[in-house]
């Protein structure tokens, strides 16, 4: 028990004959964290980068919501009405005639 | 050696001071940390369901979800040069964009930034089109840590159309100890357009941000669906349009304008326009649906049916009443013409509107059987709510004798419109069922209900009465609301167009009676239907209190409304020719002997007539 640790403690684990197999396994070991700590940090980044497409998803749908409210607006009637009385156009009293050629 | 050992004795106690932190984690601290993690750094989040989104039969979006904006300014943390350097030109910018007075401005956060004021309101429900605008004014494009911008956004509820039917979109608002459930997004709010929160656990990760702890939740949410109503975004403009200007006209305290399909029921638009102090109109008050308003004259429709179905008339029975009034016990009914009509026959009667007629009609026709008239007017569920989907409809009110506020006078003063409470939708219903045969549909103000461009319910007519009364009787009322217009003499013969008939009834209701004759006001409406020949679309007109000054009849204040509505919808409806191509090329379509014959083949004969009409 004694020689154990004394052998611990002199590093002979790291610089023995047999020491490579030892590399070997601390390689291991510490690819192993690090690739853990890289899976955890990736995770982190897609949940930030989620939330950064989230609000800018939000920001083009409001966008498309704005652009949308214009045009149902300009379509109106009474807006089309109001922007070409200045040119002498008015609304027509009669139909229009729509002809379906089948 | 003896360093080894020291060491070693080092290593151990090292060890034990571990082993004793492992235990008293385990042990001792175990409970609070457990809390702790499960609570402090773990939760259950709602995932909030998306709203649905109501749409207009046409495609129009008329309300939905959007995110809105605070704005709020750090002044501290900005380096001296920067912040002197373009704070003026900031407080230009947000002049400009805020409406404010920018030297103003730029005080109030100069001296924010000397008082360590760090959190001073800039703009709050900003919409996205501004704070994108505002993210790239000076100063605040170097973002929360050099410039000190701060934006917080929120989801709001918003009416792309806004004030178009403002009132019956309507609003959900959830206080906590009450909630408010106004028009179709109160009356469909909890089955339909809410949805259902999901839950899902998430972790903390750094301030302010959680990650998902599962890949599933533990709990889906299920957006809210959409919802199509029946509402035209075109006819509801001309509808609000043609209504706002007469209301302006005549400077009236509120007006409403309703318009129903015939066949289907469906309402193609609904403006309720109410006069605010400052003398602007907007949609405040659903008075089209909650409203019950003694109907006047436009009740002369239900009086005329019941007495043609009782075999108490016909057309050609004929009234006498003298000058124009008509006594019940001690009191008097009076024509609107000083003087009267003289003897005239029901035909007449109705399209001038005789109040004494209709008074000496139903009086004398149901004397000693007044429960006859009454149970008339039940069986053609006149006394029925119409069950909207909506909140605040009123039940009408018809009472039946032996009721409190029955009296002998009754009888005469219900034949035109008195001593009764409709709401102006149930008057159109029944209106509406004159126009479409007897057929006595309910109204309905929603077409589907979707998730994306899948149907997840639609919603079909309801019939209230499959016939209100013989087929004789609404032929014959039918003439009489298109004499209204078409006669010389009837009451709405301003109205007539020889190109595109309509029929209706006018009604000039007094309110306020009871107060004396100075304070008598009075409440103009007309209902009917266009085109008289083959009705598409029902509509009905009331405006309240027009200014006593000026015009107060039906036929001058609210006929000209549906005049207009009935003109700009007639206008705006294509006609449709189809068009059917016979031709054998053989050769090339170049050879000037091969031209195609081209035949026509209408959709309907009135509608040729009309195209005609229209070419003409």
């Amino acid at each position: 028990m004694k020689n154990w640790f004394v052998e611990l403690f002199k590093g002979s684990l790291l610089v023995s004959e047999d020491a490579a197999k030892n590399w070997r396994f601390i390689f291991f070991v510490f690819s192993l964290f690090a690739l853990m700590i890289y899976a955890a940090h990736s995770a982190d980044q897609k949940v930030v980068r989620i939330d950064t497409l989230s609000k800018q998803l939000q920001g083009l749908r409001n966008e498309h919501i704005e652009g949308r409210r214009a045009v149902q607006q300009i379509r109106l009637e009474s807006s089309m009405k109001t922007s070409l009385e200045g040119k002498g156009l008015r609304p027509s009293v009669v139909p229009p005639v729509k002809i379906v050629v089948n | 050696m003896r360093r080894l050992l020291l060491v070693a004795a080092f290593m151990l106690l090292f060890g034990g001071l571990i082993s004793y932190k492992l235990f008293q984690i385990q042990w001792v601290e175990k409970d609070e940390l457990k809390h702790s993690a499960l609570y402090d750094n773990r939760k259950l989040e709602p995932i909030e369901a998306k709203r649905g989104s109501i749409y207009s039969v046409d495609g129009a979006l008329l309300a939905t979800s959007v995110s809105s904006y605070s704005v709020h300014f750090d002044p501290t943390v900005s380096r001296g040069d920067l912040f002197e350097n373009e704070i003026g030109l900031l407080c230009d910018s947000l002049a400009q964009l805020l409406d404010r007075d920018a030297r103003g401005l730029e005080a109030k956060l100069r001296r924010a930034r000397q008082e360590k004021d760090r959190y001073v309101r800039i703009a709050s429900n900003l919409d996205y089109g501004d704070y994108k605008r505002l993210e790239r004014f000076p100063l605040f494009q170097h973002g929360r840590g050099k410039g000190g911008l701060i934006v917080d956004s929120k989801v709001t509820r918003k009416k792309p159309l806004d004030p178009l039917a403002s009132r019956l979109v309507g609003y959900y608002l959830d206080e906590g100890t009450k909630t408010y459930r106004v028009g179709l997004e109160g009356g469909f709010n909890d089955h339909v357009l809410k949805g259902e929160d999901g839950l899902r656990e998430v972790q903390r990760i750094q301030k302010g941000l959680w990650k998902p702890v599962n890949l599933d939740n533990t709990k889906e949410p299920r957006d809210g669906y959409d919802l199509v109503t029946t509402i035209h975004s075109n006819i509801q403009d001309i509808t609000h349009s043609t209504l706002s200007q007469v209301l302006r006209q005549y400077r009236a305290e509120r007006g409403l304008a309703v318009v129903m399909d015939v066949k289907t029921g469906a309402i193609r638009a609904m403006s309720n326009l109410n006069m605010n102090p400052d003398s602007t109109y907007s949609e405040t008050y659903n008075a089209a649906v909650a409203d019950l308003y003694e109907p006047g004259s436009t009740f002369k429709l239900m009086s005329l049916i019941a007495a043609l179905e009782d075999k108490k008339v016909d057309t050609a029975t004929t009234f006498h009443a003298k000058y124009g009034q008509y006594k019940v016990y001690d009191k008097y009914i009076y024509d609107s013409r000083r003087g009267g009509y003289g003897a005239i026959n029901l035909a007449t009667a109705f399209a001038v509107s005789s109040n004494t007629a209709f008074a000496e009609m139903i009086n004398e026709g149901y004397k000693g059987s007044a429960q006859a008239f009454v149970n008339r007017l039940y069986s053609m569920k006149l006394h029925e709510p119409l069950g909207l989907p909506i909140e605040g409809e009123q039940a009408p009110l018809i009472r039946y004798p032996g009721d409190k506020g029955w009296s002998g006078l009754s009888l005469a003063w219900m034949s035109h419109g008195y001593e009764l409470l409709m709401t102006p939708l149930q008057v159109l219903a029944f209106y509406n069922a004159i126009a479409n045969d007897g057929r006595y549909i309910k109204p309905r103000f929603v077409a589907e209900v979707r998730r994306g461009n899948q149907v997840v319910r639609s919603f079909d007519t309801e019939v209230v009465h499959p016939s209100i009364a013989s087929t004789k009787t609404v032929k014959i009322a039918q003439r009489l609301l298109a004499d209204v217009v078409e006669k010389p003499y009837g009451t709405a013969h301003k109205l007539y167009d020889k190109h595109f008939p309509i029929a209706g009834k006018t009604g000039t209701a007094q309110i306020n009676y009871q107060l004396g004759k100075e304070n008598v006001d009075y409440v103009s409406s007309f209902v009917g239907y266009f085109p008289a020949d083959a009705p598409r679309y029902s509509c009905i007109v009331v405006v309240h209190r027009p200014d006593k000054n000026d015009k107060i009849y039906g036929a001058d204040v609210a006929g000209p409304v549906f005049k207009s509505i009935a003109q700009k919808i007639y206008a705006t409806s294509p006609f449709v020719d189809q068009v059917r191509l016979e031709t054998q090329l053989t050769q090339s379509p170049k050879a000037p002997e091969q031209k195609p014959l081209v035949s026509v083949t209408p959709l309907l004969t009135s509608e040729i007539t009309q195209a005609e009409i229209a070419i003409k």
